[in-house]
């Protein structure tokens, strides 16, 4: 790779240990990903917790060293807008889901030690909603896989995966290697994807990329779709196509920045291939996540986290019910959301069905360990994969349904 | 009869291992599938279901990346716990994130060459020089007694 004078000082360890780490990691990965040089970016999402019940058998001294890591990483200091994703630990929960205090107690220190270091304790997979927004072309760092797509797809502003130590790099070093989809020809459309079924709620949206992944990996897919999708259309689409596919990027037709027309999705090109999505392949995705209803202990509604339109949604679908005895109803959203639902009433009208509002953190994470063996409805096909990889019966359908699942009907 | 000693590989990360060969025709996600505290993967029907992967070389399709795959081989490889190389046929960029951050040799093959391993056999990586050799063929030993 061609590296700056500044850059070679920094991989040389004359501006500290750690940067000389993260300098260390990225270039490696770069060489090994065939970039030319390191670019600048002016917008980081990075992955900064303490990992929680994940890691509980790992030890004291584990868990101590990645603490240390990232303190190190806030005195290093943040040298572009930088938030963070979802927290590992639920603050209001932890006693509840037997996390570690210890670790408790890492997240509040890092926290408090963020004040001034550029790194913004957002603790979201939607900082796209709640302020950082990268506008076409620009060169980002987005960890987490449901926002990487978000970025290429919805945004038109560009970032490669990413992972915890590449992100942390990038927001330390304000570089990233320059390689994937931040260049023009590893943006373009390779498979086009008909889809000639209605998708009447997001969650169908999650079921064709849930189903589509699974297909086209890491290819990027090019939706003609009948319906048009609103924002969180996109967000449930995004979500499962990473999910299941490792996806970075895609495109619908019309919709999407850079897919104005068929032509200009794919550059001019013809399609790798064609796959159809008619009804059958929407019941065939929802059947095989399926349970018996009456067994549902659990639903899961936020992920991702939920924005204000659907948390009014729920809000009032809620409104005037139960949770019913025996079952459990979480809402995972970010804390400004959350904020601005207090403040309009949504916040309490919501808990006093007897639902929990998990703020900062998801269920994925956060109840690691705690949930072996349930049965869960969600209107989330990532977070239904998620769960089911943790050993659970998972069912994944719209909002309408998953709340009806677990709450008693509405009683005037 | 005889399986071939050496197989040319390309270098994406490290550059000499050794050890012997897990192998399978799969993918394999380190996070969710695989225990970084045990060592084990925990995926029930997997090839390589409750085996130990520590000091192992996998040879495999390929690892399916994610962020979560780095973290799960950033601690396995704190705990000791970690493969000692990997070898695929498709690299994920978040799997060579993961293996340059943990430190375990990636090496890449041709799809065709994968049926030249096998479970069990000895490797010595020499991912500078280009190319794996099988120092002991496992189907060989198998065919000989």
């Amino acid at each position: 790779m061609d590296l700056t004078s500044e850059e070679r000082e920094v991989l040389e360890g004359k501006h500290g240990a750690f940067r000389q780490m993260c300098m260390n990691w990225i270039v490696e990965w770069g060489t090994a990903m065939n970039a030319k040089r390191l670019v600048p970016v002016s917008n980081v999402h990075v992955l900064f917790s303490d990992q929680g019940n994940c890691i509980k058998g790992a030890g004291s001294e584990t868990i101590g060293f990645f603490y240390n890591e990232l303190m190190t990483a806030l005195k290093a200091g943040a040298r572009c807008f930088t938030t963070t994703n979802v927290s590992y630990i639920s603050d209001d929960f932890w006693e509840e889901l037997h996390t570690d205090r210890t670790q408790v107690e890492n997240n509040r220190n890092l926290l408090k030690a963020a004040l001034g270091t550029g790194f913004n304790m957002v603790w979201t997979c939607i900082p796209y909603f709640i302020g950082s927004f990268p506008l076409k072309g620009e060169i980002c760092a987005w960890a987490e896989s449901s926002c990487i797509p978000f970025c290429n797809s919805v945004l038109g502003a560009r970032t490669t995966r990413h992972s915890q130590t590449s992100s942390m790099a990038a927001a330390v070093l304000g570089l990233t290697p320059e390689f994937g989809e931040l260049l023009d020809e590893n943006r373009i459309g390779e498979i086009m994807i008909e889809v000639d079924v209605e998708l009447k709620t997001n969650t169908d949206w999650g079921a064709l990329g849930d189903y589509i992944g699974m297909l086209t990996g890491l290819k990027r897919p090019v939706f003609k779709t009948r319906s048009r999708p609103i924002v969180e259309s996109l967000s449930q689409l995004g979500a499962s196509l990473a999910t299941t596919g490792g996806t970075a990027m895609y495109h619908v037709i019309g919709i999407t920045p850079e897919a104005p027309t068929e032509d200009r999705a794919f550059d001019g090109k013809k399609p790798q291939g064609v796959v159809k999505f008619s009804k059958k392949e929407l019941e065939s995705t929802y059947q095989r996540l399926s349970v018996k209803k009456n067994e549902i202990e659990i639903c899961v509604l936020g992920c991702p986290h939920l924005n204000l339109k659907e948390l009014e949604w729920i809000s009032n679908l809620a409104d005037g019910r139960k949770v019913a005895v025996g079952k459990q109803l979480w809402i995972c959203t970010a804390y400004q959301i959350a904020c601005q639902a207090e403040k309009l009433g949504y916040r309490r009208l919501i808990e006093a069905t007897g639902a929990k509002i998990m703020v900062d953190s998801c269920p994925a994470v956060a109840c690691w360990g705690e949930w072996r063996g349930k049965t869960i409805i969600t209107d989330s096909f990532k977070q239904g994969r998620y769960l089911l990889a943790q050993g659970n019966e998972v069912a994944v359908r719209d909002v309408n349904t998953c709340i009806d699942c677990v709450m008693e009907a509405y009683k005037k | 009869m005889n399986g071939p000693r050496i197989v040319k590989a390309e270098r994406i990360v490290g550059a000499e291992a050794g050890g012997v060969a897990l192998v399978a025709d799969e993918t394999l996600s380190f996070w969710g599938e695989f225990d970084p505290v045990t060592g084990k993967v925990i995926l029930p029907g997997h090839p390589f279901y409750d085996q130990n992967l520590r000091s192992k070389i996998i040879v495999m399709r390929g690892i399916k990346g994610s962020s979560g795959v780095e973290a799960s081989l950033r601690l396995a490889a704190m705990l000791k716990n970690a493969p000692a190389a990997m070898i695929n046929i498709d690299i994920d960029a978040l799997a060579v994130l993961a293996c340059v951050v943990s430190r375990i040799p990636l090496l890449k093959i041709r799809e065709e060459d994968l049926k030249s391993f096998s479970t069990g056999d000895i490797l010595k990586i020499h991912g500078d020089k280009g190319y794996i050799e099988i120092v002991h063929n496992n189907k060989l030993v198998l065919c000989m007694t």
